[in-house]
């Protein structure tokens, strides 16, 4: 009952998040000094044009008012249409939703398995694996992902042409092609987070390996192997799932700027693009996308740390 | 227990089975596009397919040219030829100008193109169009046959074949279905050219795929089965899907044109357009100095544009003082090297008009200008060395730059004008009313010269003389600061033909044909 009600108290927590982070986007872009209208319209726009296309989408109106509007649709599943080519915004980042959740799910899967082995390797196999990872993690915290993504497609797109170097292919028209399209995006995404998880699973499981309670097994007979691999793995997973969500959500910026070099239709891409439109109904309709896939996140990775924490878990 | 997925050895005949994959399928990628696709890197996306509200210029014209024939096409040597209209001619008083249309036209989805259609569409363009100076002098629009449409002019305007060609937009018909759910151009099509958007295939602001228009009156000048546009604004990654053969043609910059030269690329370039400094504050409202002639021809002396051409532009852009580049009408040799670079002379000028110690003044800078921060920056540099002390206002996007100019609170800004003909540049920089006469001064002489070049045939030689006596007074009068005349580039792949154009009209996708 613990667990369901501290589940409970989280999720709750991130209803109220997918009000108020959609409600800050829309008021901050209010605020700002863009005018879609002459945006649109152009430098000739008479000011009946603008008056026309202001009254047509509602930009008379106060912006409480319009918000209150966005949000009564939007709790229906409509949120509203492009002010710039009138498409519906649901329509709009439908086919980019897909792209961006196999962009920042590949590099999570990437990141949380490699990371994992070279972090419980580096804890098991000596000090200079140990070293070295601490001289991998600083270059893997300190190369941006833009850099490292230009040198990936100058090296294995260029180069050595086995991956492409931009663009994307569905899986639907070729499942070949739509791993080959990923994983230069995927590794240019991933890499910081390798090296974060990886020096974060090695320094939990060296304080597992060294704690009395492994002493104690040690004493009593237990295998190494045991140890390690079914104790004190499982000691250190719940700070490093946390690590991991962090990096998650942090990766979600980083997938703007992925996307934009190996040209990519996601989020994040439509996200730059419609920003310097002020086409704000696409860019609030991503802002509730991108909230929806952290809150997710959030929750799943409660429950993991849940699960595998049994303070939190026992009465 | 932890244990490795796969034994060693199978683990190594795995990772051997997948490279060995990779290897043999990365041609497939390399040549995924068939022969009969043409794939485009443009850098930016149109707000909308809706030519009534496209913005003109390259990349944004590729975009209705594939699927919108203009009434007038203007080929790539700048004559003007049939386009949807077969023939047009104004009347001797030139206060009216009767258009043909050519038969047996059909709009993408099937329905015929009647002269009735064309009056909708000039009547919509005039009302809510992007440009709707073009139309401007229009007064009444009418079919006066089955295939017949005359404009009445209520002044003289020579710009209309220019206006209604492909760079124009407002010759872009658009069908009667669309007209009549205005709403859905922005992401369809429903126009008489040679291509219509595929909207299944296409991504907004990612990818834009057009098909072969299935109606188009002449097959022979479908020269692809598919083309696709993609959005990609980096430049690496621009040259990075060129060299791996992604892309054939895309826009290119001049930072990059050595990089595609050594790549094997083929570059093509024609001059396009003039950055500087508008100056709308002519009338000293914001800064009383600006309205001093000499003052604004200080501003021109103290600039070092064969330096800051040399390090920003190369061999892709020319110092230049004035409006239009050689070649079109109004260009004078004399007026080359006007205003050389003479930092002395600006502050005797400046003394002479009663600022000796200088005066201070916001420039604001444009979106979108070429290496416009750094131009803008060498601007100012220079500007401080005789005393004048500006301060530039960095601007994101045009949404945010032009209400900001709407404001009337600054003086100046910096710009990117594309070239076509001298009247445009006369009419939308120094006229009352005109496009980037935001602060609305009135200079008679000006709108004098402009009344004068409307009264002849832009190619004529009463017209050449009209523009070269306009050119003459812009420049003299200090009204802007150009500084570079910088290039347009293409870089494309070897397998394209078709791809030279000259400084108008602008590149044209509709003219690309496989190499032979």
């Amino acid at each position: 009952m613990t667990l369901l009600r501290s589940l409970a108290a989280r999720i709750a927590g991130s209803l109220l998040l997918l009000v108020v982070v959609p409600a800050i986007t829309f008021f901050v872009q209010g605020i700002a000094p863009a005018n879609v209208a002459k945006g649109v319209l152009g430098l000739d726009a008479t000011d009946q044009m603008i008056a026309d296309f202001n009254h047509r989408l509602g930009l008379d109106q106060p912006i409480v008012l319009r918000y209150l509007h966005w949000l009564g649709r939007a709790v229906t599943g409509d949120l509203g249409a492009s002010y710039t080519n009138g498409q519906a915004v649901q329509l709009i980042l439908a086919p980019r939703l897909g792209v961006s959740l196999s962009l920042i799910i590949g590099a999570l899967l990437v990141f949380t398995i490699v990371g994992i082995v070279i972090g419980v390797l580096s804890a098991t196999q000596g000090r200079l694996v140990g070293r070295l990872l601490d001289v991998v993690s600083t270059v893997g915290i300190a190369v941006p992902n833009f850099w490292l993504a230009v040198i990936l497609v100058v090296a294995f797109a260029v180069a050595i042409p086995i991956f492409p170097a931009t663009g994307y292919v569905f899986f639907s028209d070729s499942p070949p092609l739509f791993f080959l399209s990923l994983v230069l995006p995927v590794v240019a995404l991933a890499f910081a987070g390798i090296t974060a998880v990886a020096k974060q699973t090695r320094d939990q499981m060296l304080l597992a390996i060294q704690s009395p309670w492994a002493r104690t097994l040690r004493a009593n007979g237990a295998a190494e192997s045991s140890i390690i691999y079914k104790h004190a793995l499982r000691n250190a997973a719940a700070p490093v799932i946390t690590v991991i969500g962090t990096i998650f959500v942090g990766s979600l910026s980083g997938s703007v700027v992925v996307e934009n070099i190996f040209v990519l239709p996601g989020l994040g891409s439509q996200s730059l693009a419609s920003a310097l439109q002020a086409d704000l109904p696409v860019v609030q309709g991503i802002a509730v996308y991108f909230t929806i896939i952290v809150v997710v996140v959030n929750v799943l990775i409660d429950i993991a740390t849940t699960i595998l924490n049994p303070r939190v878990r026992e009465p | 227990m932890f244990a490795p997925v796969l034994p060693p050895r199978r683990g190594i005949l795995a990772a051997s089975v997948a490279t060995a994959a990779l290897l043999l399928l990365a041609p497939v990628l390399s040549t995924a596009a068939a022969a009969a696709t043409l794939t485009v890197a443009a850098t930016a996306g149109p707000t909308g397919l809706d030519p009534t509200t496209s913005s003109n210029g390259v990349p944004s014209v590729w975009f209705p040219n594939l699927s919108y024939a203009a009434l007038i096409w203007r080929a790539p040597d700048g004559t003007a030829k049939p386009g949807l209209a077969t023939d047009w001619k104004y009347s001797d008083d030139r206060l009216s100008f009767v258009m043909n249309l050519r038969s047996g036209v059909k709009f993408s989805d099937g329905s015929p193109m009647t002269a009735q259609d064309v009056v909708n569409w000039l009547k919509h363009y005039k009302e809510k169009g992007s440009f709707t100076a073009w139309l401007a002098n229009v007064s009444d629009i009418s079919a006066t046959g089955p295939l017949q449409v005359t404009l009445k002019l209520s002044t003289a305007d020579p710009m209309l074949p220019y206006g209604l060609d492909q760079g124009g937009m407002a010759g872009d018909v658009v069908g009667p279905a669309g007209l009549a759910k205005p709403e859905s151009l922005g992401s369809t099509t429903n126009g008489a050219g040679p291509y219509m958007i595929d909207t299944a295939n296409t991504i907004l602001n990612s990818q834009y795929v057009y098909v072969k228009n299935p109606y188009y009156w002449d097959p022979s000048a479908q020269h692809w089965d598919k083309v696709v546009i993609k959005i990609i604004s980096d430049g690496n990654s621009i040259l990075s899907a060129l060299k791996t053969g992604q892309v054939q043609v895309a826009e290119g910059a001049a930072t990059e044109a050595d990089a595609a030269e050594a790549a094997g690329l083929k570059i093509y370039s024609a001059p396009s357009a003039m950055l500087g400094m508008y100056i709308g504050d002519i009338d000293g409202k914001i800064v009383p100095a600006l309205k001093d002639v000499r003052v604004r021809q200080a501003l021109n002396y103290a600039i070092d544009r064969k330096g800051i051409v040399t390090s920003l532009y190369g061999k892709y852009g020319r110092p230049t003082d004035q409006f239009v580049p050689e070649g079109i009408g109004g260009y004078l040799k004399s007026l080359e090297d006007f205003y050389p670079y003479d930092p002395a002379k600006a502050k005797q000028l400046l003394a002479d008009a009663g600022f000796p110690n200088g005066f201070q003044f916001t420039l604001v800078e444009q979106p979108a200008v070429s290496s416009g921060d750094l131009m803008a920056q060498a601007m100012v540099a220079n500007w401080q060395d005789i005393g004048v002390n500006v301060t530039l206002k960095p601007t994101d996007s045009f949404a945010t730059y032009v209400p900001l100019m709407g404001t009337q609170k600054y003086p100046a800004t910096t710009l990117t004008f594309n070239y076509s003909v001298q009247l445009t540049d006369t009419q939308q920089l120094v006229t009352k009313p005109a496009l980037y006469n935001y602060m609305g001064y009135l200079d008679q002489k000006a709108n004098d010269l402009a009344s004068a070049q409307r009264k002849q045939d832009i190619a004529s030689p009463e017209g050449t003389a009209a523009a070269e006596a306009s050119e003459t007074y812009m420049v003299q009068g200090g009204f802007l600061t150009p500084v570079v005349s910088v290039d347009a580039l293409l870089f494309a792949s070897k397998d394209v033909d078709g791809l030279q154009f000259t400084t108008y009209p602008w590149s044209d996708p509709t003219n690309w044909k496989p190499a032979k």
